[in-house]
């Protein structure tokens, strides 16, 4: 009896992870660069007013537009906006350490929940604003390590702690597979997309959203640049 | 022979049966017609019953159809059938069949020897009676009885043995019964399963042959005709007083057409058969068959006859049927507090009668017009008394000319004086005020520097900065098309300067016109000191401040001289005509007027102007106007002067009121009717506190409390000028403030308000109420958070020390690190003061200790989008056993108790030591 249990359990498993595998064997893939379209801003310096000891340990840059020397800008999510495909939730990591969010935007699927974990050891709360899930705010004090949060309406949510006022993440909850955010120098790549063609936007949390068009070809790469204009 | 004379016997040959025919047939004609006519023609209700039963039926037979669409795509409901059918099909045929029918004839014939088993036994029975009978007059007849007693022996075996038989039989025949029931077990259990799961559609059906009276066989239905229409009538018992003041009954019928009113389901129905909107405050708050319809919706209740008469729209009939929010007029007449009438999202019900009361209240309507329960309100005008030691000659005369002129949006009506009229009103003022200002001038010296510091850029900038943040944007715009607070319908939403809209109070874009830097700076000191009962409350600015602020604000404007003014106001013959002009057009409704306190007011009285009766309307020689009550009174308030004739003067002043504020008023005043409500049908169960509250609104109302504040979900309005960011430093919201704070703090906070949040660059104003309005207010509040007994009281002496230990031990930083943001008496939180909240060492002080448990236990549910986190569900686990209620109730006593015990350690405690460790055993 255990046996088939564990065979079941196995078969199960095994199940699941060929889920996460490729849905589309042959499918394309889409990469490419967010840039800065202006000068980029010299990073601003974050003053710790509070908790010293433990948000103080490193120097704290405002996160809102991080652009590296070669304009590439970090942060900013690429969403195939018309593709179809099952979104597959699962869990995800919202870390609060040294006083800042790790990530600073968290992208996931519509469904998943968030594991918001408390490395400081000391009072943060998360408070959310959001409009199509409901809007929370709750402590979590030096005790309570992990909170998890079912997060079932794509948007975009933003994230603050009240007790350090210079906190400031984003949830953005997609309701497809096909996203990704960029990394350091701007860079994303969305794997697997089945072949097509889609439009692709890009949402920074400053310079908003811009979208173009873009062509995948099975087992190809197509590349698919933006340049973000400062507003006004 | 030749008849009786006249008489022609040819006559008697004569047929008549022509005639006959026809009369017969217009017999016939006029007898039909007459019952058409009665049943018919003058039963249109009929008709609508009709309809609206086949509509009933058929919404009744979709939703049972819809319900029986979702059983068929219930995958149980399904097995369910399938496995019924199976088994009744299994009992049917087969071997199941077969044996079933030799159950039964098996069961047939056992009953049969079972039957002739128990009868024996019967029959053995009524033979030993006989024998005992026999035996018995034996031993009485003195015989001998042993030949009897034989028998009995005898029929005692027979007995027992055919009792024996007969149980056996019995068994057999249960035996049988049940392997049948065995068989038919599982048919039987599923049919009342199905049951079950059919009921909501057989009720729906049930329904449904309620309205159609269905014709069945064997359980199909065949055809369903209509019922028989009937007359729905309620009587509304005493609503009523007849022409001796007797009460009298009302009866509605309404509901001989209105069908669907008061039944749900019927919401997207075509009238006169739709759902009654809100339905649950409404209707099962108000059931029909006690309310009835016409005390809300006027109209001839008994009339059926025709719509037109039903609906009252005949001359003959006082009150038609009232259309859209007219009929909101109507809540006054049983529930004393209107505003406090709200549905299931919180809307108030009577919305537009709450804004034309308030219109009625903030345009100083009751300053011209007695109305009954209004003859107390404060004048709304500034104060005049004192008109010279504060205005600009010049400027008066233009103001009084057209005050839209110089203000578009000022509350001060446009009396269409001509400029000969406003010297003379302006000389009166000035005349009349002089005495009073020379002595107020005397006593109110300017300060020397002030010339010179009004124009120092620096004095100007602060007074800019402070003119920004201390509040005053919260009643006053300084930019022309600019609002503070908006008076009236478009208080709805942030106007963007429409041309009707109102100002609560003066738009200060031209104040150096008007007045002068030492009038503002000594108004500004303290505003009672110049107007006694001003709404405009103290800022308790310091000298240095005030030179700012009036600096700054007289960069606003510059003064006009119109030449000859000053002159012509000295002119006695001016100033004997202003005085009558005053008298004539009642400036002293709205101001205070030396020498004009005894005046009576100059308008109409309007207590019972919503009973008017049209032949009471003079419509001048408007002959394009409806002659309605409604198409007057909109009239005369969008012109008000429309219906003078070349010999009826009227004096009323244009207001340049909004289409909106003229129906809200419009509602307003035709709530006010003659006739009262007996108490059965009044809302009398809580009067204290609805009065309570009416009258603490109308105090909110006067003194603007909703400039800054939120109260009763309104206002708040000088919360646009924080970004989200520092919303924080707005002022609080005060929905359910009367369960928040205890009602002695509120009371001396009233009289003189202490910061709570020091942080804040706002400041909470002294009104200067009296203890009266002070008690009002209070008592506004604790109504309007149903707090009938107001405190509870929590004596800190009495708390377990434990129960301390693991309060402190809570808030302490290892655990929720209330300090993290809340001030501790003189110790601060760290960080900007952005993230501040407030000295919870002042707490006892002021918060309901009730208010504190709810308030820890979900902070949001209180006060929606409060940075204020929930730290439950989720205490810990390692004190008092992780129980929520008694750690948050520990917290609130520790707050409680280092409140009244500052600087002192823990009951056991040595002072300096560390907390107690809390066991959790």
């Amino acid at each position: 009896m255990k046996k088939v249990a564990i065979a079941i359990a196995v078969f199960a498993a095994a199940a699941l992870s060929a889920g996460a595998a490729p849905a589309f064997a042959d499918g394309g893939t889409i990469s490419g660069t967010v840039k800065y379209g202006g000068t980029p801003p010299p990073p601003k310096k974050v003053e710790i007013t509070k908790d010293k000891d433990v948000c103080g340990l490193k120097p704290h840059f405002e996160e809102d537009l991080e652009v590296d020397p070669s304009g590439g800008i970090a942060n900013a999510v690429v969403v195939l906006k018309d593709a179809k495909g099952t979104t597959k939730p699962g869990d995800v990591t919202f870390d609060q350490k040294g006083c800042d969010y790790v990530p600073h935007v968290l992208a996931f699927p519509a469904g998943s929940t968030v594991n918001i974990v408390n490395s400081d050891g000391i009072l943060h709360n998360i408070h959310t604003y959001s409009t199509k899930n409901p809007s929370f705010n709750m402590a979590q004090p030096k005790f309570k390590k992990v909170i998890k949060q079912k997060v079932d309406q794509p948007e975009v949510i933003r994230v603050t702690c009240d007790a350090h006022g210079w906190m400031r993440g984003w949830w953005y909850v997609t309701d497809t597979p096909y996203y990704a955010v960029t990394d350091d120098k701007g860079n994303y790549t969305i794997k697997d997309v089945p072949p097509g063609n889609y439009t692709i936007e890009v949402w920074q949390e400053k310079l908003g959203t811009d979208d173009q068009k873009v062509d995948v070809k099975a087992g190809q790469t197509a590349t698919s640049n933006f340049t973000l204009k400062p507003k006004g | 022979m030749a008849g009786r004379a006249g008489l022609d016997p040819s006559e008697e040959g004569k047929s008549f049966s022509a005639l006959f025919v026809l009369m017969v047939a217009l017999l016939l004609v006029v007898s039909v017609w007459s019952i058409w006519d009665d049943n018919i023609s003058r039963r249109p209700w009929k008709e609508y019953q009709v309809e609206f039963d086949r509509l009933a039926y058929q919404k009744y037979m979709q939703d049972a159809a819809n319900e029986q669409k979702r059983l068929d795509a219930d995958p149980e409901y399904q097995k369910d059938e399938k496995e019924l059918a199976r088994a009744q099909a299994d009992l049917a045929s087969g071997a199941t069949a077969a044996k079933l029918a030799d159950l039964n004839s098996q069961l047939t014939a056992l009953n049969v020897a079972a039957d002739e088993k128990d009868q024996a036994v019967r029959f053995t029975k009524s033979y030993m009676t006989e024998s005992w009978y026999d035996y018995n007059h034996a031993l009485q007849e003195k015989e001998d009885p042993s030949k009897y007693k034989a028998q009995i022996d005898q029929l005692t075996a027979e007995l027992n043995q055919e009792n024996l038989a007969s149980d056996k039989a019995k068994a057999e025949v249960q035996a049988v019964k049940d392997q049948i029931d065995a068989i038919n077990s599982k048919v039987d259990s599923l049919t009342d399963k199905l049951k079950q799961l059919n009921t909501k559609r057989d009720d729906l059906i049930d329904k449904a042959d309620g309205y159609m009276i269905p014709v069945k066989f064997r359980n199909a239905t065949l055809f369903s005709y209509p019922k028989i229409p009937k007359i729905q009538q309620t009587a509304i018992d005493d609503f009523d007083r007849n022409a001796f003041d007797e009460a009298v009954a009302r009866v509605d019928r309404c509901q001989s057409c209105h069908m669907g009113a008061d039944k749900r389901g019927f919401e997207n129905a075509p009238e006169p058969f739709r759902t009654h909107s809100n339905f649950e405050e409404i209707i099962l708050k108000h059931p029909p068959d006690k309310f009835g319809c016409s005390p809300c919706h006027e109209g001839q209740g008994p009339a059926v006859s025709s719509v037109r008469l039903a609906h009252g729209n005949d001359p003959d009939w006082d009150s038609p049927l009232l259309k859209g929010n007219m009929m909101q007029s109507r809540c006054i007449k049983c529930h004393a507090d209107v505003g406090s009438l709200r549905n299931k999202n919180g809307d108030q019900i009577a919305i537009n009668w709450v804004e034309g009361e308030r219109m009625f209240e903030q345009m100083g309507c009751a300053g011209c017009h007695l109305v009954a329960g209004y003859e107390d309100m404060p004048k709304i005008g500034p104060y005049l008394k004192l008109a010279s030691a504060k205005l600009d000659p010049s400027w008066t005369v233009r103001w009084i000319t057209d005050p839209h002129e110089f203000r578009p949006h000022t509350r001060m009506p446009n009396f269409m004086f001509t400029r000969d009229q406003a010297i003379q009103l302006a000389a009166f003022l000035f005349d009349s005020s002089s005495a009073n200002a020379k002595g107020w001038l005397a006593a109110h010296p300017e300060p020397p520097t002030l010339e010179a510091d009004i124009k120092n850029p620096a004095f100007i900038e602060e007074g800019q900065g402070l003119f920004e943040s201390v509040g005053c944007k919260a009643c006053h715009a300084i930019d022309a098309d600019k609002f503070g607070t908006p008076v009236g319908s478009a208080a709805n939403f942030i106007p963007t300067a429409t041309r009707t809209t109102k100002d609560f109070a003066p738009n200060l874009d031209k104040i150096a016109e008007k007045t002068s830097a030492a009038w503002v700076y000594t108004w500004l000191k303290n505003p009672r000191d110049f107007s006694p009962h001003t709404a405009m409350p103290s800022l308790r600015l310091s000298d240095h401040e005030a030179t700012a602020l009036t600096a700054f604000l007289m960069t606003h404007g510059e003064k006009k001289e119109d030449p000859g003014v000053d002159t012509a106001l000295k002119d006695p013959a001016n100033i004997k005509a202003g005085e009558a002009l005053v008298r004539k057009y009642g400036c002293f409704g709205c101001h205070e007027i030396q020498g004009m306190d005894k005046e009576s007011r100059i308008g109409v009285e309007l207590t019972t102007f919503g009973s008017k009766h049209l032949d009471e309307m003079f419509f001048g020689n408007q002959t394009d106007i409806p002659e309605t009550w409604d198409d007057w009174t909109f009239h005369k308030l969008y012109t008000p002067r429309i219906y003078a004739t070349k010999d009826v003067e009227q004096l009323m002043p244009n207001f340049d009121f909004d289409d909106t504020d003229i129906n809200n008023l419009m509602v307003f005043l035709a709530s006010l009717t003659e006739g009262k409500v007996v108490d059965k049908y009044r809302m009398t169960a809580n009067l204290q506190a609805q009065n309570e509250i009416v009258g603490g609104r109308r105090m909110v109302n006067f003194y603007n409390c909703v400039g800054c504040h939120i109260v009763e979900n309104r206002g708040g309005y000088i919360r646009r000028f924080y970004s989200e960011d520092q919303i924080n430093f707005a002022p609080p919201i005060l929905n359910g403030e009367g369960f928040k704070v205890q009602p002695e703090w509120m009371f001396t906070f009233l009289q003189g308000p202490t910061p709570i949040r020091p942080w804040l660059k706002i400041r909470m104003p002294t009104f200067h109420f009296s203890n009266g309005e002070d008690d009002t207010i209070v008592n506004y509040f604790t109504s309007l958070s149903d707090i009938s007994v107001p405190y509870m009281f929590l004596n800190t002496n009495a708390i377990p020390p434990e129960e301390l230990q693991a309060g402190q031990k809570l808030m302490s930083k290892d655990y929720f690190n209330c300090f993290s943001c809340h001030q501790q008496g003189d110790k601060k939180p760290e960080g900007p003061p952005s993230g501040w909240a407030p000295d919870l060492a002042l707490a006892h002080q002021r918060l309901n200790p009730d208010w504190i448990l709810k308030w820890i236990a979900n902070p949001s549910a209180l006060q929606p989008g409060t940075k204020m986190p929930s730290f439950y569900p989720g205490g810990p686990d390692d004190i008092l056993k992780g129980n929520q209620d008694d750690q948050i109730r520990a917290i609130r006593d520790y707050i409680f108790w280092f409140g009244t015990h500052p600087g002192q350690p823990l009951p056991g405690q040595v002072a300096g030591a560390p907390p107690m460790k809390v066991s959790s055993k």
